[in-house]
C-alpha cells in the first residue's frame, strides 16, 4: 500500500463524498430540532465556519506534505507524546468505523429489511470493508471517482423532482428566536461533515500536487457543503420543520414523498443508493486510516496482516457501540461533535503551535 | 452456541493462514499486534454474534464530554 499516488480530482471526489457521507441523511433531523424553519441558515453559517476547520486540516498538512498523521505526530510531538496522539487518533478512527457501519445497519435493518439479523449486515459490510482497503488508497479513489457521476446524476434527480411539492411558507417565518438556536444547530455541519476531514491527513501526503491542488480541495469542501445546505433546506421546504426534526432518516422520508403523475413512484431505493455509497466511502478512508496508522505508529514491516483481526474488532465493535437507536442519537446529538471537534481543532492548533514555537527556538 | 463456534473457528482458521508466516520471519513486533488485535476482536465478535449486550464504549465520550456538553447547552440557552 505504500506509494500510491493519488490524483488532486479523485482526491476532490473523496472530500466531496466524505462531506456528504452520513449527513445528508441524519443531519436535517439534527439541526432542525435546535433550530427549526431556519435550519437552512444554520446550515449555510455551518458551512462557513466548517470551511475554515478544512482549511485548518489542510494547513496542517502543508506542514510536512509528504508525511501522514502519524509520522508528523512524531516529528512535532516527540516520541511519546506523539505515540499518545497517535493511539487516540487510532481509537478515533476505529470507533468512527464503526459507527458507521452501525449506521448503515441501523438504517437498513429499520428501513429496508427489518427482518434480517444485524450482524448479517455488518458481516457483509466488514468483508467489503476488508476487501476494499486491501486494494489500498488508489483503488478506493478510483471506484469514488467512477461512482460518482452516478451518484451526482441521483441527487439531482431527488433534488429537482421535490420541486413540485415546494410549500414556501414552511421556511416562514425568519429568525423567529433570534440566533442562539442557529448556532446550536449549525455545530452539526460544523462537526459531522467537516470536523470527519480530519481522516484526509491520512489520505493527502499521497495526492500528487499539482497547481490546483488548494483550491480544487476548498471547492470540493464548499461543493459538498452546499449540496448539504440544499438536501435541508428542500427537506424543510417539502416536510416541515416539525416533521423533520421528529423522523430519524427525514431524507429518506422526503424521498417517499416523490410522486409525479402517479408514475414515477417509490424512487426511495435511490436514495438510498446515493447514501450508502457516500457513508461507505466515507466508512472505508476511516478503516483506511485505521489500519495504515496502526503499521504506521507501530513502524511493522508490512499492513496487510492486520486486516483480518482488525475485520473482527470492526465487526464486533459495530454492534457493541450502541444498545439501541435511542442511546447512540443521545450520542450523536448530545457528545459526538465535540469529541469530534477535539479532533479536528484542538489537535490541528496544538500541533501548529508546537510547529512554530520549536522552530522559533531551535 | 453455534454463532460462538462459528467466530472462534473463523479467527482459528485466520490466524492458522496469517501467522505461521509472521513466525516464519521472526517479526516479534507484529505477532505480538497482530494478537492485540485478533484477542479483543473475537471476544467482540462472539457477543455481537450472540447479540448479548455490554457496555459500549462511547460510555467513556460520554463521561469526557458531558461536561463540554453542559456548558454549550447553558451558554447557548
Amino acid at each position: 500500500m505504500d506509494n500510491e499516488k493519488i490524483s488532486v480530482r479523485q482526491i476532490g471526489v473523496l472530500v466531496i463524498l466524505a462531506v456528504i457521507g452520513d449527513s445528508i441523511l441524519v443531519s436535517p433531523a439534527l439541526i432542525a430540532q435546535s433550530a427549526k424553519q431556519d435550519a437552512w441558515i444554520s446550515g449555510l453559517f455551518g458551512v462557513f465556519v466548517g470551511m475554515l476547520i478544512a482549511g485548518l486540516i489542510y494547513y496542517v498538512s502543508r506542514l510536512f506534505p509528504n508525511f501522514t498523521l502519524m509520522e508528523f505526530n512524531r516529528k512535532i510531538l516527540g516520541k511519546w507524546a506523539g505515540g499518545v496522539v497517535s493511539l487516540l487518533f487510532l481509537c478515533y478512527f476505529l470507533m468512527n468505523t464503526a459507527a458507521m457501519s452501525r449506521e448503515i445497519s441501523d438504517f437498513i435493518t429499520t428501513q429496508m429489511m427489518p427482518e434480517t439479523p444485524i450482524w448479517a449486515i455488518h458481516l457483509i459490510l466488514v468483508l467489503l470493508l476488508l476487501w476494499g482497503i486491501r486494494g489500498g488508497i488508489e483503488t478506493i479513489a478510483r471506484s469514488a471517482e467512477m461512482l460518482f457521476p452516478c451518484f451526482f446524476l441521483f441527487l439531482i434527480c431527488l433534488l429537482l423532482f421535490l420541486t413540485p411539492q415546494i410549500k414556501l411558507e414552511q421556511i416562514f417565518p425568519i429568525l423567529p428566536h433570534g440566533f442562539k438556536p442557529i448556532l446550536k444547530g449549525s455545530i452539526y455541519t460544523i462537526a459531522y461533515p467537516y470536523a470527519d476531514l480530519i481522516v484526509f491527513l491520512m489520505v493527502l501526503p499521497s495526492v500528487i500536487r499539482k497547481k490546483h491542488a488548494n483550491r480544487d480541495y476548498a471547492l470540493a469542501a464548499f461543493i459538498g457543503g452546499i449540496v448539504l445546505v440544499a438536501v435541508i433546506l428542500i427537506c424543510t421546504l417539502v416536510l416541515g420543520s416539525y416533521i423533520t426534526a421528529h423522523q430519524r432518516y427525514p431524507t429518506y422520508a422526503l424521498a417517499k414523498k416523490i410522486s409525479i403523475g402517479n408514475f414515477l413512484e417509490r424512487v426511495e431505493a435511490f436514495l438510498t443508493f446515493i447514501w450508502i455509497m457516500s457513508i461507505f466511502i466515507k466508512t472505508i478512508l476511516y478503516g483506511f486510516a485505521f489500519v495504515k496508522g496502526m503499521s504506521q505508529l507501530f513502524n511493522t514491516k508490512d499492513e496487510k496482516f492486520l486486516l483480518l483481526p482488525s475485520g473482527f474488532i470492526i465487526f464486533g465493535l459495530a454492534y457493541a457501540i450502541s444498545p439501541d437507536i435511542v442511546y447512540y442519537q443521545n450520542v450523536l446529538i448530545k457528545y459526538w461533535p465535540f469529541w469530534d471537534l477535539t479532533y479536528a481543532l484542538l489537535f490541528p492548533l496544538l500541533c501548529i503551535i508546537v510547529y512554530h514555537v520549536r522552530i522559533r527556538f531551535r | 452456541m453455534l454463532g460462538t463456534i462459528v467466530v472462534l473457528a473463523a479467527s482459528a482458521l485466520v490466524a492458522a493462514l496469517e501467522l505461521p508466516a509472521l513466525f516464519r520471519r521472526k517479526w516479534r513486533k507484529e505477532i505480538f499486534l497482530y494478537f492485540v488485535l485478533l484477542i479483543p476482536g473475537t471476544l467482540l465478535s462472539i457477543f455481537a454474534i450472540r447479540v448479548s449486550r455490554i457496555p459500549s464504549p462511547l460510555n467513556i465520550v460520554i463521561v469526557v464530554y458531558k461536561p463540554v456538553y453542559e456548558w454549550f447547552s447553558y451558554l447557548l440557552g
